[in-house]
């Protein structure tokens, strides 16, 4: 098995409470958000609108990505690129795979978010051009979030 | 796998390295001599970081360091008391996280290793004295064939008995005629026993390269 | 045999190896023909520099006491037992004058001295 991903199954093994507690998390907040993509979007209200469901699928992935990119020692939080930065392995691969999981993510929101809006638009009567556009770019945005915090540290 | 350091100069935090220029040959113990803050644990920070920025070359077995940095890093055990392990976990856990990295990886020498040196399995790093700590990253270190091994300042502050049992341990691995050890110290007496090459730097600045009996004891 | 090292002392580490494994050989505690352990070996046991050990083994092979066998190590000079005894009594009669000259500054007399040889031998 590939190195990093390698590291990541017996991260998350020896860290299972750590990641089980995240895990809990994150259902509770994607689900959370998902559900408030019933809401068809409002078109005169774009953004106000947009926001809720946006803010919590970028803190459920914030959670989902979390245990991979920190560590916790005396209570200070530590970057997993700098335990690792003296391994024979480049930075840039360790956030590939990160970005690798985010992506999944974003594919498994986008198409729950998709699927959901839908549905919600149609019973709704409303149902147009924006109800396809708005998942669209709420995923666009949670994969940008998601770079920044993969990138960021 | 030997070292070279070939003119680098390297500004970092402030602190600047100037042509460093010496070899750390294969089959004998290179000891960085030199005040605190004249620039050793600098100059092995440019040998292990990934974005490291410096004039001029340094290779390793032959190759650029910048080009082959993981391929080289495979070879190289680091060992330093500001060594990055995670510390909530035990010497056996880390080397289930991190074995993965090295191609070269043997647990059972590894599980050999930390028993010949008595460092607890158990034991969290962060619970371990720092001798001991020292003394897994050495385990660690031989446990994925390293052939360069850095060391930085790892006798400071330590008992006579530690030492004794640190040097056996050093001039065990020199034996082997393949293996290159770089250590730092700012201790004199290390200097004249132990070292066959002896580079002092001062201030950033190499300020002399002699080899063991150049100089009087 | 043991070689032990001062590191306080006086004499360099490579002096102490020298004048020890000299003397070792002069009394036959090392035989001739016997084999010496390989500089490695030996700097590794010592807990000494390789080039430090090097360095004394290439004296004793100056002083013709030991010679290197390429390919396979040292050994102690199979040479006739005269040569090893002159060299011995050489250094024998250098400390003999020592000691005299501390003899003579002490105030002994000749036949002070030969008594106490008379008395002591």
């Amino acid at each position: 098995m590939e190195a990093v991903k390698a590291f990541d199954l017996e991260w998350k093994k020896q860290n299972s409470y750590y990641f089980l507690m995240y895990r809990f998390i994150t259902i509770l907040l994607t689900t959370l958000g998902i559900c408030t993509m019933f809401i068809p979007i409002d078109k005169t209200e774009i953004v106000r609108t947009s926001i809720n469901p946006l803010l919590l699928l970028i803190w459920g992935m914030h959670c989902h990505l979390a245990p991979y990119l920190t560590c916790v020692e005396e209570g200070k939080s530590i970057s997993i690129y700098e335990k690792l930065k003296w391994m024979p392995v480049a930075k840039r691969r360790i956030q590939a795979v990160r970005r690798e999981y985010m992506i999944k993510f974003c594919v498994k929101a986008g198409a729950a978010m998709f699927i959901v809006q839908q549905i919600g638009g149609i019973l709704d009567g409303s149902w147009g051009i924006f109800n396809v556009l708005y998942p669209l770019w709420e995923v666009f945005f949670l994969f940008l979030v998601g770079i920044i915090d993969i990138y960021g540290k | 796998m030997d070292l070279e350091f070939s003119h680098v100069t390297a500004k970092k935090k402030g602190f600047v390295l100037k042509d460093i220029t010496f070899s750390v040959p294969e089959g004998f113990i290179t000891g960085l001599v030199g005040e605190n803050g004249a620039g050793k644990t600098t100059l092995f920070s440019l040998v292990m970081e990934e974005y490291a920025r410096y004039e001029g070359d340094i290779l390793a077995g032959g190759m650029v360091l910048a080009e082959n940095r993981r391929e080289i890093l495979q070879k190289i055990g680091f060992i330093s008391r500001e060594q990055q392990f995670f510390q909530n976990f035990n010497g056996m856990q880390n080397a289930d996280f991190l074995a993965g990295f090295y191609r070269e990886f043997n647990r059972d020498c590894f599980i050999e290793k930390m028993k010949e040196f008595g460092v607890s399995f158990g034991t969290p790093l962060k619970g371990l004295s720092v001798g001991e700590f020292i003394k897994f990253q050495l385990a660690f270190a031989l446990s994925h064939g390293s052939r360069l091994f850095l060391l930085d300042e790892a006798t400071a502050g330590m008992d006579p008995v530690y030492k004794k049992d640190f040097f056996r341990l050093i001039h065990e691995m020199i034996a082997r005629e393949d293996a290159a050890i770089l250590m730092s110290t700012h201790i004199e007496e290390e200097v004249t026993r132990h070292m066959d090459y002896v580079v002092r730097i001062s201030e950033g600045a190499i300020e002399s390269v002699k080899e063991a009996g150049e100089w009087k004891p | 045999m043991k070689i032990t090292i001062n590191q306080n002392g006086t004499l360099a580490i490579y002096e102490q190896i020298v004048n020890q494994l000299r003397n070792a050989i002069l009394t036959g505690e090392l035989s001739p023909g016997e084999g010496m352990p390989s500089i490695r070996a030996l700097a590794s046991e010592l807990e000494i520099s390789v080039i430090t050990t090097k360095r004394a083994y290439e004296e004793l092979e100056k002083e013709n006491l030991i010679r290197s066998v390429a390919g396979k190590g040292f050994y102690v000079c199979e040479n006739n037992r005269d040569y090893l005894r002159e060299k011995n009594y050489r250094l024998l009669e250098n400390r003999m004058e020592e000691l005299l000259k501390d003899c003579k500054g002490a105030g002994m007399s000749r036949k002070d001295v030969l008594s106490m040889v008379v008395e002591l031998y």
